[in-house]
């Protein structure tokens, strides 16, 4: 074995140097420091040793990360996989109330009706009631405020509103009990319930007021205030 | 035209019973078909809409009185005022307070 001695080793000719002949191996010694301010191609990637703290810039390519799609709208597990994420929209869902004042029977069970859609995702709300679309069915989140006057001071016997589900009084809130102390001129009488439902299920709001005298109304709107509303929105599971 | 409750109510009194929400139910389906009996759990047959038409002019009346007689209950002193108008002043006296509000409000 024959040791040179240089500063530079240059092409003889041309401006192609090769090291070795196929089947050789170049050794560096540790301690050694390669240096490298030029351009190297044709390197193999490697396969094991590379720390995370190497990568200190550039981008690494989506799909070295995982596997699936990679899009604006999913996201990477921690089982490597891109993903869209759980959650949904709370929807069909609804919001109605009364623009005009609805008289209504003494001591009579009476539809509320509904007469301004605020808003209606899904078109699920028509003709008073709402009506869980094809394909919809789970549980719905429902709610309604009811603003009764009496018309008279003192006149009030009782008073309560009701879901009704498919023409079925499904819930009751008691709003007023006076029994035959009569009192009271106007009230608010307010629910949130959720319950499961099927498509084709629908749902309704009734009141329902005794007086001794006088004729009970469901308010509408007063000088733009909302007073007597119904709403409701899918849960999502 | 006299509300149906009302006339349910005199249906009811002609034939020694009260009204009992329990027992009887009215409901309108705001479709313009106006108020019905939805439920009826009395021992009494329910009443048909030609007997409860019979009640059409008795119930009138009662329900103007019904208002006569919200009206002054609204419009009298309180109790304690009143105990204590007969208190100062005499039982004289305080029929005459009370009456101010029955002329006023004349059955």
């Amino acid at each position: 074995m024959s040791k040179i001695e240089v500063d530079q080793v240059d092409p003889q000719s041309g401006t192609n140097l090769t090291l070795g002949t196929s089947g050789d191996s170049i050794l560096i010694p540790s301690g050694v420091t390669l240096a490298n301010s030029g351009t190297m191609t044709g390197v193999p990637v490697p396969t094991t040793g590379i720390a995370a703290s190497a990568i200190s810039s550039g981008t690494i390519a989506t799909a070295r990360l995982g596997s699936g799609t990679a899009s604006s709208s999913t996201f990477l597990r921690g089982d490597q996989t891109y993903a869209t994420p759980a959650g949904g929209t709370n929807t069909p869902a609804f919001l109605v109330s009364k623009a005009s004042d609805q008289s209504v029977s003494n001591g009579t069970t009476t539809k509320v009706t509904f007469d301004n859609e605020v808003y209606d995702v899904g078109s699920c709300f028509a003709s008073n009631k709402f009506t869980v679309p094809s394909g919809e069915g789970g549980k719905y989140f429902l709610y309604y405020n009811i603003r009764i006057n009496a018309g008279a001071a003192s006149v009030v016997q009782y008073s309560f509103c009701c879901f009704q589900k498919n023409g079925s009084e499904l819930t009751r809130v008691e709003g007023l009990d006076f029994r035959n102390n009569n009192g009271g001129y106007s009230n608010l009488i307010t629910r949130s319930f959720a319950v499961p439902l099927t498509a084709g299920d629908y749902i309704e709001v009734f009141m329902d007021q005794a007086q001794s005298s006088g004729t009970p109304t469901v308010r509408g709107e007063g000088s733009g205030i909302l007073m007597s509303t119904f709403g409701g929105y899918k849960i999502i599971e | 035209m006299a509300n149906l409750k009302t006339k349910v109510e005199l249906y009811l009194k002609a034939n020694s019973k009260t009204w009992n929400r329990d027992k009887v139910s009215l409901q309108d389906n705001s479709d313009g078909n106006g108020a019905f009996i939805a439920s009826w759990s009395y021992d009494i047959a329910e009443p048909t809409a030609e007997q409860l038409a019979t009640y059409e002019t008795a119930a009138n009346i009662e329900e103007a009185l019904q208002i006569v007689l919200d009206n002054r209950r609204n419009d009298y002193p309180s109790i304690a005022d009143q105990l204590d108008d007969i208190y100062h002043n005499g039982i004289d006296a305080w029929k005459a307070t009370i009456k101010i509000t029955k002329d006023k409000y004349p059955k």
